[in-house]
């Protein structure tokens, strides 16, 4: 069904009746009695979820998924032609990769060796090598990828695919955040989970995976029979009421959302237990790992594995901080310096879990049905700061795997240096565009009224990484 | 015009008239151009495949098939998407063209659809677009740009709705309506419904016993005065302007750097709100209350209210420690323009930075006008003391210090005669022998030297000196910017703000007293802008017009305690740790020197910026500590060659002097060099050199500095000056921004901002007023004159539609922050207007709109739903019954917490924008980005999690359950009961809700177990979330 910009707000209309909705990340964004199961489709979807690996901080595209045999050669010496203004102004010579490179896989697309188990699954991947952004800053960088724009108070991208597609799982989000202890918030906080102005269903939810609450006032304040005697009180209470004031379909809906909240006690806690998963499967993702961080970190992809298999529609998973070189708990990848020890830690995090989650995801048949999507706010300069490598946001990698995407292939290139993108120019507006699109939606159709103007999530951007898609 | 054959490709043989040609002229091509060409041109833009500019291409069609079937207009595709048929809809992204457009379409098809555009267009013809003025002009049209009217107010044969205007004009339009209202709400419901609305609290149960005793039209008019009057109007009704101005006291985005004294704005809010302040003047100093000649004076408080306004300039977000500053410049900017004219006039003008509007009688210039204005202005910290206050003992120090010159003057004079003596006893304690340059280094260097030495010595150190003179006059005339503080005339341009002494330039000579301690003077100086001859404790910001960066060097003869400086790039004011892009550099120095200023000047060459300096408590991005804090600064520099330190040598103040050849003439010469140098203090005549040299002097203790060594009518001057000095006050701060001199925006070619076209002059919307500002200043304080002026449409009706809207739970326009086309029309404008032109002629008094309101019949409607027609009006768009509906986030949790006896209301919490409550959001508390007049009420899950296991629910209810027990121990559970329903509702249980509780209870025994079930059933239940 097509659903018209029009009928999409008689259909908020159902929903809230303003314009301006937020809910805070942190707190659990389920549908019952806010949102219908609705979805917009332009034309025929190849994904129905999409898994987002966000690299905070900043992977180094040279030293990974566009390696430059050129800077071996220059190393050391002064980077040739203009150098862009960098956040902390201490450009430093070239710096070669301490990682090899080689082909991988049938389609022989060069990566370093950075991510070797993850490689086996090259031909999975569509990597595109020309990526840029707007901004050099972290926070900035934060919320341009995630929202298209460099503040607080846009829909972020899980918000949109929500807002686009609905849900068909009223018990859980549309948008799931996966956090632990150890991985926390980019900088811009929660609100780069926002729902901005669409509805508030629409919002990310953090979902805490260190210990038994995930998710803010979970967790019963009373005992379970006594809530439930409070709840048809206040149920008995609150029909009376209704019928009393005429406002009956906001007030049922609200005995509706209690009802459901009531439930979520059990089935939040029921959906984040894995122990019910395998040992092969907890070893293959890494739960079982020594490394603090590989363990959380294939804690959250199993997670996002369980979340897709339940409808949720986005699922974004963050990475904790080896607290190496710059990078922090905000910023992980951020390696100003001791890039070598620094992203050799940050890519052991995640090579495998990443590399299990795409094997699981196939074996069980949903590779085809979700989109993964591997991007950080910006990439890292070809030239020194100290023994790391400071912000770029000129030209950078990010892959796309299942979803409808075909593997195998490299988009765009960077110049010789890794430096600037020169070939296929690409955005994070074609980014969201590719993805709305395996999901069906035209992203130049969806649009929400907002303040007078027809808000986008790729705002007057956006081209389809069309040779991308199978 | 000429009668045509036309041949349609071949399909169709057509006679056109001058008739149908004349009708396509008028009706369908004007529309074609303003509607469709944009999107459908055959010159690079043919969404859809399809181009419309001229008839081949019409005729053609495009992805979707044929657009028109001439003759056929049921079956074309365009008049389908005009009419949104068949799932199409055209204009994209825009509102249906009207009805009788759309009959004119049809029937231009169904005639044949003549079309005289043979020609494809060209580049050059650009495609017949009309010009800017003829669109604007006809968008003016659009009932938003007409001047309200007083409306003829209908008589009404309805005896309780005649009163009113407000009545008479409802109940009219619910007879043309076919509708009727409903009957009044009992007591008890307006009695609840009026604190809600109006001071947004319950009311205590004997308030609420007193009106029930009494309900007549008096007594619910007294109640309503009193509510007005109480100090919780302005708290409860200063957040919904806090929503408009996008209220938050940090910038958000990395590291979530506060804003120094956010606050303020609040309280100020909650002030005028309650002092009634007119709307107008609200206006008026929320863009340039700081350049108010008359500000609105709190003497009470000692402060200058208007100056407050501005605040909400400042609560912009910002990145933090940004490499674009031009791009962070303008997203800010553009934020501010979005606020205000949101705010002010329920226009989005932001939507114009690229190109101009869409739809509105906006054009990018508009966009570019109120640009230049507000870069003319910098963020800082401003004092907002009443002008008595800031200027407290100003003239009387300026009489004291006056007369103690020349006092001090004629007592050193007088005490000259033991230099000798004291000279050649001089031991100089120093490790490091004093430079010639220094006063005392020529005697230091050279008492002991031979003739020849001497002569030797001082020849050398002449030449020596001659050449650094050279030099820094080419370092000066070479410089990329230079700033002489020392002249009072300002070129170029700086400013000063504040209330110290750095209002102007003072001549060499110029000196500060100490406050404490057992010495007199401070220091004397020389000329230069310096903020603390009165006290320290006064604040100053120093600001410097607009420079390109060029140059590699900044520098600055500088001194100061607890001083910020910095080169600010683009009037960004934060910096970031870690990083010298946006350096602030701290400085304590206590004589003028020139000093290098951390800076990065290569990293930003050829952007615009400026210089400041700043006493500690006004400084950027953070205040420091420092109550007392100055600076005194002579010259600054941008450039290559640093600039020399001259010093005052001996030689420099008596010339004849670097002949001297023996100590006696030495000392003779030193002599000379006091005593002229005195003379020419006494009489505030000294030059730069002379006021160093007596420093020294000063400095090493000849001439006398000691309070118990001076003779007593001089003590007496420091005493005096001490006790002045002391009844100054540490200046009130608030956020705010400073005037610099005018500057005009280049507009951006499409928003890009690498494509500067010409400045744009400084104004208004053109849509009503074209003749921009004079520059003479920043043009805020003419942009807030235009603001209110008569030729705006719109300040009065944007403002009493968003308080009708806080009433009645919807605006007369239901897109409160939109009044443009895309906005809705509003269902009441004779209402509407009636609203907007009584307000004004009220004295644009916000209590009396809002009293009005509440006491006409319409707010006093049952919201019962028994008899209520809901199929002939869903929305109740025309108030036949009051609209219940949930309270606003802040509302609930006042009342949750008042219950629990924690009369803390939540406006006076932070707002943080990286830190935001999380029980506010989920309730729907907007992120403060941009103006929300109009919350959303979404219903979700976490809602009802946060009531029901969240920490204030829980606590507050804990705590309301043992206040009850305490207060009514040994009572039965029901009594209770009522107690808490008269406290939380305002009513009595009804017989079926004590069964409910009945049921639920039986199975507790420990009755304080029971209260605690009550006060959380009452937190979790609906009707105390909802105002009905």
């Amino acid at each position: 069904m097509c659903i018209e910009p029009r009928n999409r707000r008689e259909f908020l209309k159902w929903t809230s009746a303003g314009i301006s909705a937020y809910a805070l990340s942190s707190i659990i964004n389920a549908t019952e009695g806010a949102m219908p199961i609705a979805s917009t489709q332009h034309h025929p979807a190849k994904a129905r979820s999409v898994i987002f690996l966000y690299m905070s901080g900043g992977v180094s595209q040279v030293d990974s998924f566009d390696p430059k045999p050129l800077l071996k050669k220059f190393h050391g010496q002064p980077m040739p032609g203009t150098v862009e203004r960098t956040q902390f102004d201490a450009v430093g010579n070239i710096l070669s990769s301490p990682w090899k490179s080689r082909p991988y896989g049938d389609s022989g697309i060069e990566m370093t060796e950075l991510f070797p188990k993850l490689a086996d699954h090259v031909d999975d991947l569509a990597i595109v090598r020309s990526v840029t952004a707007n901004f050099s800053e972290h926070a900035q960088g934060n919320f341009f990828i995630h929202t298209g724009f460099p503040f607080l108070g846009h829909p972020s991208a899980g918000a949109w695919v929500a807002y686009g597609l609905g849900t068909s799982n009223p018990q859980l989000p549309p948008y799931v955040v996966l956090r632990t202890d150890k991985a926390g918030i980019p900088h811009g906080g929660v609100s780069l989970f926002g729902n901005g102005f669409l509805p508030a269903v629409c919002g990310g939810s953090v979902f805490n995976l260190t210990g038994d609450r995930a998710v803010p006032n979970i967790s019963p304040a009373l005992a379970k029979a006594e809530q439930k005697r409070a709840l048809n009180l206040i149920r008995s209470l609150d029909s009376g009421f209704a019928s009393r004031v005429i406002a009956e379909q906001a007030i049922q809906d609200s005995i509706r959302n209690a009802e459901t909240a009531f439930e979520m006690q059990q089935s939040v806690p029921d959906l984040v237990d894995i122990t019910g998963e395998t040992k092969e499967t907890h070893d293959l993702y890494g739960v079982t790992s020594a490394n603090p961080h590989v363990a959380q970190f294939g804690k959250q992809c199993l997670m996002a594995r369980r979340l897709v298999e339940r409808d949720v529609r986005f699922v974004e998973l963050l990475c904790s901080s080896v607290g190496i070189g710059a990078g922090g708990v905000a910023n992980p990848w951020d390696q100003h310096g001791d890039i070598l020890q620094g992203h050799g830690q940050m890519a052991e995090q995640v090579d495998a879990p990443i590399a299990a989650l795409l094997a699981d995801l196939k074996q069980r048949g949903l590779l085809e049905s979700t989109l993964v999507v591997f991007a950080g706010e910006f990439g890292r300069t070809p030239f020194a700061q100290g023994t790391g490598r400071d912000h770029n946001p000129y030209g950078f990698s990010v892959w796309l795997a299942g979803g409808g995407v075909q593997g195998g292939r490299v988009r765009g290139a960077t110049d010789d240096f890794g430096y600037h993108a020169v070939e296929d120019v690409s955005t994070i507006y074609d980014l969201w565009a590719t993805v709305l699109h395996l999901l069906g939606i035209d992203h130049e159709r969806l649009v929400h009224r907002y303040g007078g103007r027809d808000m986008r999530l790729t705002d007057v951007h956006g081209n389809v990484w069309k040779n991308l898609i199978s | 015009m000429a009668f045509v054959l036309v041949i349609l490709s071949g399909r169709m043989l057509e006679a056109s008239t001058d008739d149908s040609i004349a009708f396509f002229e008028e009706k369908i091509r004007p529309v074609l151009v303003q509607h469709c060409y944009g999107c459908h041109n055959s010159l690079g833009k043919a969404k859809g495949g399809l181009a419309l500019d001229y008839r081949d291409a019409l005729l053609e069609g495009g992805d979707s098939g044929e657009a028109i079937l001439p003759g056929n207009p049921g079956e074309s595709l365009l008049i389908q998407a005009l009419k949104h048929q068949n799932g199409y809809e055209m204009p994209a992204q825009a509102p249906k063209l009207s009805d009788q457009v759309i009959q004119d379409f049809e029937k231009w098809v169904q005639s044949g659809a003549v079309d005289p555009r043979h020609e494809k267009p060209s580049a050059t013809t650009t495609q017949g677009m009309p010009a800017w003025e003829k669109t604007r002009d006809e968008r003016s049209k659009w009932w938003a740009f007409t001047p309200p009217q007083m409306p003829m107010i209908p008589k009404v044969d309805a005896d309780q709705w005649s009163d009113s205007p407000i009545d008479r004009l409802l109940y009219h339009r619910m007879l043309q309506e076919g509708l009727a209202p409903h009957e009044e709400a009992s007591p008890e419901v307006i009695v609840r419904r009026l604190h809600l609305i109006l001071v947004g609290r319950l009311p205590a149960p004997h308030v609420v016993e007193t009106f029930l005793a009494d309900p007549s039209q008096d007594a619910y008019e007294t109640l309503v005065d009193k509510l007005l009057a109480s100090e919780e109007f302005g708290q409860h009704w200063a957040r919904y302007w806090m929503d408009w101005y996008r209220y938050a006291e940090s910038h958000g985005s990395e590291r979530d750097p506060r804003i120094p004294y956010a606050s303020m704005y609040r309280d100020y809010l909650i002030r005028a709100l309650n002092d009634d302040v007119p709307y107008d003047q609200l206006i008026l100093e929320h863009i340039a209350g700081d350049l108010l000649e008359t500000p609105r004076v709190n003497q009470q408080m000692g402060i200058n209210e208007s100056a407050i306004g501005p605040a909400h300039f400042r609560m912009v977000p910002h990145g933090f420690g940004v490499t674009d500053a031009y791009g962070e410049q303008i997203s800010y900017v553009d934020n501010q323009i979005d606020v205000i004219s949101k705010a002010m006039l329920g226009l989005t003008v932001s939507c114009s930075r690229c190109h101009n509007h869409k739809f509105d009688p906006i054009s990018q210039k508009d966009f570019y006008r109120f640009f230049g204005v507000l870069t003319s202005s910098r963020p800082s910290s401003v004092v907002v003391d009443s002008p008595d206050k800031a200027n407290i003992n100003k003239s009387e120090i300026q009489q004291v210090k006056a007369t103690l010159r020349t006092r001090l003057a004629e007592h050193w004079k007088k005490d000259l005669s033991r230099f000798e003596s004291w000279i050649r006893e001089y031991k100089h304690g120093e490790d490091e022998l004093p430079s010639l340059k220094r006063p005392i280094g020529t005697w230091v260097r050279l008492r002991d030297a031979s003739s020849e030495e001497m002569v030797g010595a001082l020849q050398a150190f002449q030449n020596e000196l001659a050449k650094e003179k050279q030099q820094q006059t080419e370092a000066i005339t070479q410089a990329n910017f230079y700033l002489d503080f020392r002249t009072s005339e300002k070129t170029p341009p700086w400013t000063s703000n504040g209330n110290s002494s750095a209002a102007e330039s003072s001549r060499p000579g110029v000196y500060a007293l100490k406050t404490e301690g057992p010495q007199a003077v401070a220091a004397i100086y020389p000329g230069g802008v310096y903020s603390h001859l009165f006290s320290e404790k006064n604040a100053a910001v120093l600001s410097s017009g607009n420079f390109r960066v060029a140059g590699t060097h900044v520098y600055a003869r500088l001194a100061g305690s607890g001083l910020q400086a910095r080169v600010a790039i683009r009037n960004y004011p934060l910096a970031r740790p870690g990083s010298d892009l946006h350096h602030v550099n701290e400085i304590d120095q206590t004589y003028p020197r020139w000093i290098k200023l951390n800076s990065n000047l290569k990293y930003w060459k050829g952007e615009l910026s400026h210089f400041e300096i700043r006493t500690s408590k006004d400084g950027l991005p953070q205040p420091g500590a420092a109550d007392k804090s100055w600076f005194g600064v002579a010259e600054f520099l941008v450039g290559d060659n640093p600039p020399a330190e001259l010093g005052a040598p001996l030689i420099s103040v008596v010339p004849e002097a670097k002949e001297i050849a023996s100590t006696e003439a030495m000392v003779e010469a030193y002599q000379l060099a006091l005593k002229e140098s005195l003379d020419a203090w006494k009489t505030n005549q000294c030059t730069d050199v002379q006021a160093e040299f007596l420093n020294e002097f000063l400095q090493l203790g000849f001439l006398e500095n000691s309070l118990e060594n001076l003779p007593d009518d001089i003590r007496q001057l420091l005493i005096q000056y001490r006790k002045l000095e002391a009844e100054i006050p540490i200046p009130t701060r608030a956020p705010g921004l400073i005037e610099v001199h005018p500057r005009h925006q280049p507009l951006l070619i499409r928003g890009n901002q690498d494509q500067e076209a010409e400045p744009v002059l400084q104004g208004f919307l053109e849509v009503f007023d074209e003749e921009p500002f004079e520059a003479s200043s920043s043009g805020r304080l003419q942009l807030a004159n235009r603001i209110v002026s008569e030729s705006n449409t719109l300040k009065s009706r944007v403002l009493v539609n968003r308080l009708w809207a806080a009433v009645f739970g919807r605006g007369l326009v239901a897109s409160t922050d939109n009044f443009g086309r895309l906005g809705e029309l509003p269902s009441h404008p004779e209402l509407l207007d009636y609203l907007a032109v009584q307000f004004e002629k009220d004295g644009w008094s916000i209590k009396n709109a809002v009293r009005a309101m509440v006491t006409s019949q319409a707010f006093r409607r049952t919201s019962h739903p028994a008899g209520v027609d809901k199929e002939s009006d869903p929305k109740n768009v025309f108030l036949t019954y009051f609209m219940p509906r949930r309270l606003n986030a802040e509302v609930i949790v006042d009342n949750v917490n008042s219950l629990a006896s924690n009369d803390q209301r939540v406006i006076y919490r932070p707002v943080i924008r990286n830190e935001l409550d999380p029980f506010l959001a989920v309730f729907n508390a907007p992120v403060p980005v941009s103006t929300v007049s109009t919350r959303s009420t979404t219903n979700v899950p976490a809602q009802a999690l946060a009531m029901m296991n969240g920490e204030l629910v829980m606590g507050a209810a804990k705590q309301w359950a043992k206040q009850i027990d305490a207060s009514h121990a040994s009572k039965h559970w029901e009594e209770k009961l009522i107690v808490m329903y008269a406290q939380a509702y305002a009513r009595k249980p009804r017989e079926d809700e004590i069964e409910s509780f009945q049921e639920v209870l039986a199975s507790t025994d420990d009755d304080r177990d029971k209260t605690f079930f009550l006060a959380y059933a009452i937190f979790n239940s609906k009707e105390f979330i909802y105002v009905y």
